[in-house]
């Protein structure tokens, strides 16, 4: 873990040397690695961020307090997990492991799996809990300020993004097509979009209606 | 110093599992339900009216057929012995409701009826007596959302007349339904205009209603389409006139197949009673027009 985000520093400075910053609007070459990686969110953000192509760069910590930051992924596929552990549509998928199984499922192929609490009132000792309890293999993001998922315009709990190893949002909306829970094969529209992407097909950004619970934000 | 602890984890166990607790050990139920019919006797071949009744937790909402941007739908389920059939189940008119971060909802507070027709097959034997069943499934949302079902059933005798049962209850929910818009006696004039273009994905749309009085608090609710993103909504009403203006936009890799967009517009009325029409709007340029029925209902959603 510790190495490939190294290779990842090292190959994104090569980036800033050779052409634009392509995650976020920062300044074409004027960006030093300390300034790229603040945990300043995105400079065009006025309180809802409308994702264009290119998906918002961010630095949030995870449940051990260390920072990650999205651009240090450039070149893989990350999917961000929109998170509630109080949410009742949250928590029939970890039960039945929908999010842990895609996410383990993927790993292999290099596909990183964020996700990310927006809840007003979690923190990062309710983060880890979360964790700890169900055995995960990726982090969970504090973003209790909210300032991420208005960045991205999430909405509920699940919502999800997959972003292409261009940085591009190819995929927004919901996990899959069952919002109840009660099919018997639902069709899972993230693992779609990940089959595709990793046998190198090129995909156009799909959008569905997320379902769940609504994110909770911090009262205004 | 270990007793404190134990204690505090104790505690904020209890807390988190507060929704739970508060459903299962004092037994005030978020969500209360019960069937009630609109008449004490089913009489053979006539329709009558079942209704599920919900009362809901102060502080706490359920939601419309188009939930909004969260929330699940509240659903009906009915089932009846051979030869009866149940028809779409009938949704008031909702409320709006955001929560911080803007995620604009639409649903219920306080209570809620939710009616069928029920139809009753000829060959019934006046003297025997019926059960008619039903599972009613919601979310309820506070600060944290709930899911909820009722498994409910009610026993009916069948003669040949009938009083009707609940008749206020059942009238005052009647009234609010959304009324279609070129009711002749109708509370306003509506007309829609605006579209996609042909090979487009989004456009502007336009309703606006001329009044017959001045209207209370209009709000303006889209129906369910999963394959539309609708924003940028603006209703804005000056005496007796409204003009409701949104944007659609087919979302990426969608396919819009439906002609029309229904919707319901909200009003208070003089008596201070919430109300509504039922607005379809027609999705592509060039045929916006005097809002004409057809179609699917907004207010009905059909048995599963």
């Amino acid at each position: 873990m510790k190495s490939s985000i190294v290779a990842g520093a090292v190959v994104l400075c090569g980036c800033l040397l050779a052409g634009p910053y392509l995650y976020g609007e920062h300044p074409v070459g004027g960006s030093t690695p300390a300034a790229a990686k603040s945990p300043q969110t995105h400079p065009a953000d006025k309180g809802w961020g409308k994702a264009a192509s290119q998906a918002p760069d961010f630095t949030l910590q995870d449940q051990d307090g260390k920072p990650v930051t999205l651009s240090d992924y450039k070149g893989k596929i990350v999917v961000l997990e929109w998170f509630n552990g109080e949410c009742p549509y949250v928590q029939r998928h970890y039960k039945s492991k929908t999010m842990q199984s895609l996410a383990g499922q993927y790993r292999d192929k290099g596909v990183v799996w964020l996700a990310i609490n927006s809840t007003s009132t979690a923190d990062r000792k309710v983060n880890k809990a979360w964790v700890e309890k169900y055995k995960l293999d990726y982090p969970i993001l504090d973003d209790h300020t909210g300032k991420v998922g208005k960045l991205y315009g999430a909405k509920t709990t699940p919502h999800m993004f997959v972003i292409d190893r261009d940085g591009n949002v190819v995929y927004k909306g919901a996990i899959d097509d069952d919002p109840s829970g009660k099919k018997e094969h639902a069709a899972n529209y993230v693992a779609e979009v990940l089959q595709n992407l990793t046998d190198g097909q090129s995909v156009a950004l799909k959008e569905t209606k997320p379902y769940g619970c609504s994110v909770k934000y911090p009262k205004e | 110093m270990e007793g404190t602890l134990r204690n505090k984890a104790a505690l904020a166990i209890f807390l988190g599992a507060l929704p739970q607790v508060l459903q299962a050990q004092w037994s005030q139920p978020i969500v209360r339900a019960e069937l009630l019919a609109d008449t004490g006797a089913i009489r053979p071949g006539r329709p009558f009216g079942l209704g599920v009744l919900l009362h809901i937790q102060s502080g706490w909402h359920i939601y419309w057929l188009n939930p909004g941007e969260a929330g699940e739908a509240t659903s009906v389920r009915y089932t009846l012995p051979d030869g009866f059939a149940a028809g779409a189940v009938q949704f008031p008119v909702p409320e709006r409701f955001e929560d911080p971060g803007g995620i604009v909802g639409y649903g219920y507070t306080d209570s809620l009826l939710l009616v069928s027709e029920i139809t009753a097959p000829k060959d019934l034997a006046p003297g025997t007596r019926v059960t008619l069943r039903a599972r009613a499934r919601w979310l309820s949302c506070k600060d944290a959302c709930v899911p909820g079902e009722a498994e409910l059933k009610i026993e009916l005798p069948v003669a040949t007349s009938a009083e009707p049962a609940n008749a206020p209850l059942f009238a005052e929910w009647r009234d609010r339904l959304p009324v279609d818009a070129d009711s002749p006696a109708g509370p306003a004039k509506v007309r829609v205009s605006g579209g996609i273009a042909a090979r487009g994905s989004r456009g502007r749309f336009e309703i606006v209603l001329e009044w017959r009085r001045v209207p209370g608090k209009v709000e303006w609710f889209p129906g369910p389409q999963p394959a539309l993103g609708i924003e940028d909504v603006a209703v804005r009403t000056e005496g007796t006139h409204t003009r409701i203006t949104f944007s659609a936009r087919v979302l990426s890799g969608q396919t819009l197949n439906d002609a029309e967009l229904s919707s319901v517009v909200s009003y208070v009325d003089s008596q201070g009673q919430p109300r509504g029409i039922e607005v379809r709007v027609p999705l592509r340029e060039g045929r916006g027009q005097e809002a004409k029925g057809e179609g699917t209902t907004i207010s009905s959603q059909h048995a599963r």
